[in-house]
């Protein structure tokens, strides 16, 4: 064996042995894997910016929401997006047999902003008040998708469990 | 963007896979997303964790640099060198933390990042040397994960595992006499390093 191969063998080995590395978390993997999903073919005309939300707080039902005192316990499911320099709050609120999902974008003019859902086959669409609040009813359990049109930017939070 | 240079272990077959990969992510191939998620997630999350960031703080970089990647997908000019963009961008999101101030560190741009982490002693931890050797042994796993099962089994035995497996244990592992790990290990190190070079 030349020793031009057995040096790089040996290195082969050597980095092999001081390979440490892990599996990253399976929960970080599985957010990693679903930021496919928001990517739309095709960009709406005037689009400049598409900007994926992250989720920064989740507070189930029975918890004090954020903004509320302690002892007022939430009876809806709130999360807190960020999205560049919005921040968009949605509370999903079970009415009956079926849930609304009430959403408040902040952080900047956002009246009359396009917002579609899209669950399944099906897409609704709405527009933000001025307040910058939208809300979607009568909808049944399961996964969707927002996408906010607003100021030649696309803010999507693709995963929203309905639940 | 600066890419860093592994050219001892880099295989233009990895290269072109991975430029197959950004074409069909551009065109929204969950598939592609997956395989690009799969294969990187290790090296991805081992920067962090190796430049000693908790658990925690290395999951925030991992998600971090994979909504850059989606972000930038469209945008990204040498497809072929994506193992060291996204090694570059996992660096610099390291770099936000250590530097203690995330959300607010906004430096003018990537060379003044540089220029800063050059100058510090605390960016010892993301030194090109210790990036490099990150990259390397992502190249082997990859070349490792394209090895016959047996050869596969005895180097991850020998050399994956701590603490070390015994030939006796590697033998019995895959239904051999102790005496021909050796040999076989030596074919299998070989056949390794032939796949670092196609």
């Amino acid at each position: 064996m030349s020793s031009l191969l057995e040096k790089r063998l040996d290195k082969i080995v050597s980095l092999m042995r001081s390979d440490r590395s892990a599996d990253a978390p399976a929960d970080a993997i599985k957010y990693a894997k679903m930021l496919m999903r928001s990517r739309i073919p095709a960009a709406e005309p005037g689009i400049v910016e598409r900007i994926v939300a992250v989720l920064k707080m989740n507070l189930e039902p029975g918890k004090p929401a954020f903004g509320e005192r302690s002892a007022s316990a939430a009876s809806a499911r709130q999360m807190l997006f960020d999205a560049g320099s919005y921040a968009v709050d949605i509370r999903i609120t079970k009415t009956g047999r079926s849930y609304e999902l009430r959403g408040q974008i902040v952080g900047g003019e956002a009246t009359s902003a396009e917002i579609r859902l899209s669950k399944g086959n099906k897409t609704l669409q709405t527009r933000t008040d001025e307040f910058g609040g939208f809300r979607f009813e009568k909808l049944s359990a399961g996964e969707c998708d927002i996408a906010i049109v607003l100021d030649g930017k696309e803010l999507v939070i693709p995963q929203i469990v309905v639940e | 963007m600066t890419a860093l240079s592994t050219n001892e272990f880099e295989s233009s077959r990895f290269s072109r896979a991975d430029a197959d990969l950004v074409a069909r992510c551009r065109r929204g191939d969950q598939s592609a997303w997956d395989e690009i998620v799969d294969k990187y997630q290790r090296l991805i999350f081992a920067v962090p964790m190796r430049s000693g960031l908790a658990e925690e703080q290395a999951a925030d970089v991992f998600q971090e640099v994979f909504l850059t990647l989606f972000n930038k997908i469209d945008e990204i000019e040498q497809p072929e060198l994506l193992r060291s963009w996204i090694v570059t961008t996992a660096k610099f999101k390291t770099w936000g933390i250590i530097r203690g101030q995330k959300g607010k560190y906004s430096p003018a741009g990537e060379e003044e990042m540089e220029n800063e982490m050059a100058n510090l002693k605390d960016a010892a931890p993301l030194q090109d040397e210790m990036l490099i050797e990150l990259e390397q042994q992502h190249l082997i796993r990859r070349a490792l994960a394209e090895l016959e099962e047996k050869c596969r089994k005895i180097l991850s035995l020998l050399y994956l595992r701590e603490p070390a497996a015994s030939y006796a244990e590697v033998g019995e592992a895959i239904g051999v006499g102790e005496t021909s790990i050796s040999p076989l290990r030596s074919r299998c190190l070989k056949k390794l390093e032939k796949i670092l070079r196609m």
